[in-house]
């Protein structure tokens, strides 16, 4: 007679899945914003901030990449979809309106500190579930995130 | 100290508005602490809303430049938190983007209404003077 045992994840293990899954879906609402103040930037800033942006979505496609297939590498599916994932994200949409260059440079400031906010969420899971490897990607990016917000904070002074 | 509290939708908006303000005291110079004293009183007891949009425009006026993101966020939160309307008599005739209104710099808030009931002057033929047009700030609650 033989027997199969399945291992039920951990809390830990699954607050890193959830906390994963809502950093996917953070920096994706986040690339796609990115993207909107990249077409829709104006005014004398517009060469820097239309390059910048376009810089920072490419770089972030590339690691949603990474995050939905370290999810795969954990033997979880990756959500995808704008319903789905805009149900996971809490990063606010951009208004398409004209504006001032230094709004969307707030509002994507403030769309990077809610990525930081989940990026560190999973860190601080993965020391409990011992998951290095993910506690290593995430620490990549909060480390990317900061730069940007340093950068953009730089960008706001004294214009 | 920094910006960089995320100050993320509070069950209080006024909670919100008041430690950004905080964090603005620090950075900025003495000499304008009056300033942000009374912006601060009015979120708490304000006696009519627009002496709160008032100190919150002279504060705009005087401190955006060096301090961007936090007056960003104040205006956000202001935007999200009232309902600016314009009315003839008893009928309401338009509703603002309060947004989109705050985008612009007045300097005051009858800066403000001037620019509210001129676009809705120009923009609604059967109004037939602004000068009977009212804007009334009711908070969202």
């Amino acid at each position: 007679m033989s027997s199969t045992t399945t291992t039920q994840p951990t809390q830990a293990e699954s607050s890193v899945v959830t906390g994963l899954q809502t950093m996917l879906a953070d920096s994706y609402a986040l690339m796609a914003q990115t993207h909107v103040a990249h077409w829709n930037v104006e005014g004398p800033a517009f060469f820097e901030l239309h390059t910048t942006f376009q810089s920072q979505y490419e770089e972030l496609f590339t690691a949603i990449d990474d995050i939905a297939e370290r999810l795969r590498a954990l033997d979880v599916l990756a959500p995808g979809g704008l319903g789905v994932l805009k149900g996971l994200t809490s990063v606010e949409e951009l208004d398409v309106a004209a504006m001032p260059a230094k709004d969307f440079v707030s509002h994507l400031i403030d769309a990077h500190e809610v990525v930081i906010a989940s990026a560190t969420a999973v860190r601080d899971a993965c020391d409990e579930s011992r998951d290095l490897e993910t506690q290593d990607l995430m620490i990549g990016r909060i480390q990317v995130h900061q730069k940007t917000l340093w950068m953009f904070k730089s960008y706001l002074k004294n214009l | 100290m920094d910006h960089s509290t995320p100050h993320a939708p509070s069950a209080s908006w006024r909670t919100s508005a008041s430690s950004i303000i905080e964090e603005l005291f620090p950075v900025c110079d003495r000499s304008g602490w009056d300033d942000l004293l009374e912006l601060r009183g009015h979120l708490h007891s304000a006696s009519s809303w627009e002496s709160l949009f008032s100190s919150f425009l002279a504060c705009r006026h005087r401190f955006e430049r060096d301090h961007y993101l936090p007056f960003y966020r104040l205006r956000k939160l202001l935007s999200c938190s009232f309902r600016l309307e314009v009315c003839l008599g008893c009928e309401c005739v338009s509703v603002c983007d309060l947004k989109e209104v705050l985008r612009d710099a007045h300097r005051d808030f009858q800066s403000l209404k001037r620019s509210v009931e001129h676009h809705c002057f120009e923009h609604d033929l059967g109004i037939e003077d602004p000068a009977h047009l009212e804007v009334q700030l009711t908070e969202i609650a």
